[in-house]
């Protein structure tokens, strides 16, 4: 254990998560206090899940979870919009890798 | 698990943040929310509306990005 309050990722796992499990993520860089560099899922049951930025699931998770953030942000600006009939709110939900 | 009840009335130095995660309106969490992750292992409720908010998650993406090139390149 590193100073931060969860163990260190030494492997990943082989399985692929559901996205529809994953609330988050935290990264790991092997520049700090850890070995290896990981992406540590964060289930909906506050589980935490070692993956590798190189698996393409991965990376399919993270855009995932950017256009959940996306929808987010775009609840959060209607909510301060005052919708009238002119009111048009663009989306510009980019799904780059 | 505990919800997110209000946010936090700071910004975050971009420096702390490791992560985040996504709270939506349930029956027992009554607000949407993004909450950062932070290198001490606080959680830390954010509001999805501030501007900050999501240039930080933007941020959060090209350092992700940036181990992933690293690692292509190994």
């Amino acid at each position: 254990y590193g100073p931060l309050n969860y163990a260190c990722c030494v492997k990943y796992t082989r399985t692929p998560l559901p996205f529809g499990v994953i609330a988050g993520f935290i990264e790991q860089s092997s520049l700090e206090v850890c070995r290896i560099d990981a992406i540590i899922f964060i289930t909906q049951k506050n589980k935490k899940i070692c993956a590798s930025i190189e698996d393409q699931w991965v990376r399919a998770a993270l855009a995932h979870l950017r256009s959940k953030i996306a929808k987010l942000e775009n609840k959060a600006s209607l909510r301060l919009t005052t919708a009238g009939p002119n009111s048009v709110i663009q989306t510009n939900t980019t799904n780059s890798p | 698990v505990s919800c997110c009840r209000k946010y936090t009335k700071g910004m975050i130095p971009m420096s702390l943040i490791k992560g985040y995660s996504i709270q939506t309106i349930t029956r027992s969490c009554h607000i949407n929310a993004v909450i950062f992750h932070t290198n001490g292992g606080k959680n830390i409720c954010t509001d999805p509306s501030k501007g900050w908010v999501m240039e930080s998650i933007r941020k959060l993406r090209e350092k992700v990005q940036a181990i992933n090139k690293k690692n292509s390149k190994a």
